[in-house]
């Protein structure tokens, strides 16, 4: 595939990794635009949604995973935003399975997206009233001895 | 008169897959919407891995799905592999493809004989299927060591050379499945009730198949010859001679009768791979666990499992702990949205038939 058409539609940094394999790194204000013209590019399936705490640089990284059909190549597309009161744009109207990916973001990292009406539900977890769990900064341990008892053993091995 | 109501269904059902519950709204026996719940199986693996040692994982992630668990060690350990710039010896290659495709083989016999016996009624098949898969079990158990969790794909290679007489054995093993297969079309493949109720139901078409991430049998079912063992080769696939079976039906007979043509086909690269695995080391040395350290960096690790696309998003600082793992499971489109779309219009006692042939494996979605 051609990388340099890939440069002119995305306004970002595109890199050739490896075989099979583009990263994309877009500022936090263009995610959607980049996604739109990659469906255009070919990009046709939503692999997967996720996001990286950097907890050090006070940012999130929101990645998106898409697969060519066509091209047989993966891009991912990165993009940072900040870590205080993070919000990102739906792309369900993109990719209709993004859906329930955007639903675990809010979840586990507490990060909001705008115009999904089902951001904000709870997916997996039930009753949380915590930080969200994946953050780096939720201590797991010390939520595990805060609510659960701890394991009755022996005394003796008899 | 109709009257509405709701109705929740699973988690213990024998109608469902597995651990997931489905709140659905009904109108008479009409389906009119369909809600999935997860959780139930929430073990938060990426977290777990974030605390733990590039070897201790290896112990951990076979454990995310017990149906197909060596997936999981073969996408560990390619990302690994790729960060670190690892290059794993030929033998390890073909050892790791005849361990993926004899689990692959596991994993359709076991899903086909749940399907046919919870949602048909048609026992014989899971009694055949789940006591064939077993024999394999126990020749696991002389490579590996364990039965199920194998923990025998790890990053550089495997963990051991094949024991004296596997090769015969395994062969012997693809042979007896391979004459059992005419047993099992009679028995459920050609047996009218299965294709009664599975004929014509939930079609999806292509489009619809693509644009919501739908992979695997799903896919090929409606006519996508889509498989990362082709797209991007990984193990000993660029070596095999294989062709990506396809249907064009997409209903939930063609799901299910493609499940039976990629059984067939394992049980080939099997085959192939036995007689041309080259002799030769098993594994690349790798560091001191308690020093052992990948490169900084991202990387997207991806293979063929039995429901689809599984990867592994793996994130380094360039600690002793992975950074940030997300595990994409197959099944994850296939309940949301796929299954919640397909069920809207169809009958109640037609729901275990739509979800059975969506192979929803739920532990993918929870993690």
């Amino acid at each position: 595939m051609e990388i340099e058409r890939l440069n002119q539609v995305i306004r970002g940094t595109v890199e050739v990794k490896r075989k099979q394999r583009v990263d994309i790194i877009v500022d936090n204000a263009d995610i959607v635009s980049a996604l739109h013209s990659l469906k255009l590019f070919g990009f046709n399936q939503l692999t997967l949604v996720t996001a990286v705490d950097w907890i050090e640089e006070q940012q999130f990284e929101v990645v998106y995973v898409l697969y060519s059909n066509a091209q047989k190549v993966v891009a991912i597309v990165k993009a940072r935003i900040p870590r205080e009161n993070p919000e990102i744009e739906t792309i369900e109207d993109l990719y209709p399975n993004a859906n329930k990916y955007e639903v675990e973001l809010t979840e586990m990292f507490g990060i909001k997206v705008r115009g999904n009406p089902d951001s904000g539900k709870p997916f997996l977890l039930e009753n949380w009233h915590d930080l969200p769990p994946m953050r780096k900064d939720f201590d797991s341990i010390k939520y595990a001895t805060e609510h659960y008892e701890a394991r009755h053993r022996k005394e003796n091995n008899d | 008169m109709t009257k509405e109501y709701e109705l929740n269904i699973g988690p213990n059902h024998p109608g469902i897959p597995g651990n997931f519950s489905l709140h659905l709204e009904l109108e008479g026996d009409t389906i009119v919407k369909a809600n999935g719940d997860s959780g139930y199986l929430h073990r938060a693996f990426g977290k777990l891995m974030e605390h733990r040692l590039y070897l201790q994982n290896v112990a951990l992630i076979p454990r995310i799905c017990v149906i197909e668990p060596d997936i999981n060690e073969a996408v560990y350990a390619m990302a690994i592999e790729e960060l670190m710039g690892v290059k794993i010896p030929e033998r390890a290659k073909y050892i790791r493809t005849i361990i993926l495709e004899a689990a692959r083989v596991n994993a359709y016999l076991f899903g086909l004989g749940i399907f046919a016996a919870a949602t048909l009624g048609l026992y014989t098949l899971m009694q055949w299927a789940v006591g064939d898969r077993d024999y394999m079990i126990d020749l696991f158990a002389s490579l590996t060591g364990a039965r199920i969790y194998h923990m025998f794909i790890w990053p550089g290679g495997v963990r051991r050379d094949l024991p004296p007489k596997f090769e015969e054995d395994i062969l012997d093993w693809v042979k007896f499945i391979k004459d059992k297969l005419p047993d099992y079309d009679a028995v459920f493949f050609k047996n009218s009730m299965f294709l009664h109720r599975t004929k014509g139901l939930a079609t999806i078409t292509k489009e619809e198949a693509l644009s919501m991430g739908v992979t695997g049998p799903n896919l090929k079912a409606t006519g996508v010859a889509q498989d990362v063992r082709k797209d991007e080769p990984y193990a000993a696939y660029p070596y095999l001679d294989f062709e990506i079976p396809t249907m064009t039906e997409g209903d939930a007979w063609a799901r299910t009768i493609i499940r039976r043509l990629e059984l067939e086909l394992s049980l080939n690269l099997i085959e192939q791979a036995v007689k041309k695995m080259p002799k030769g080391p098993v594994w690349t040395k790798m560091p001191n666990p308690f020093k052992w350290y990948v490169p900084r960096g991202d990387a997207y690790a991806r293979v063929e499992s039995s429901g689809g696309e599984y990867g592994f998003y793996f994130v380094s600082d360039g600690g002793a702990k992975p950074y940030r793992v997300y595990v994409r499971g197959a099944s994850m489109p296939h309940m949301y949205p796929l299954a919640e779309k397909l069920l809207i219009g169809q009958k109640l006692s037609d729901a275990p038939q739509i979800l059975g042939s969506l192979n929803i494996c739920p532990p993918e979605i929870d993690r």
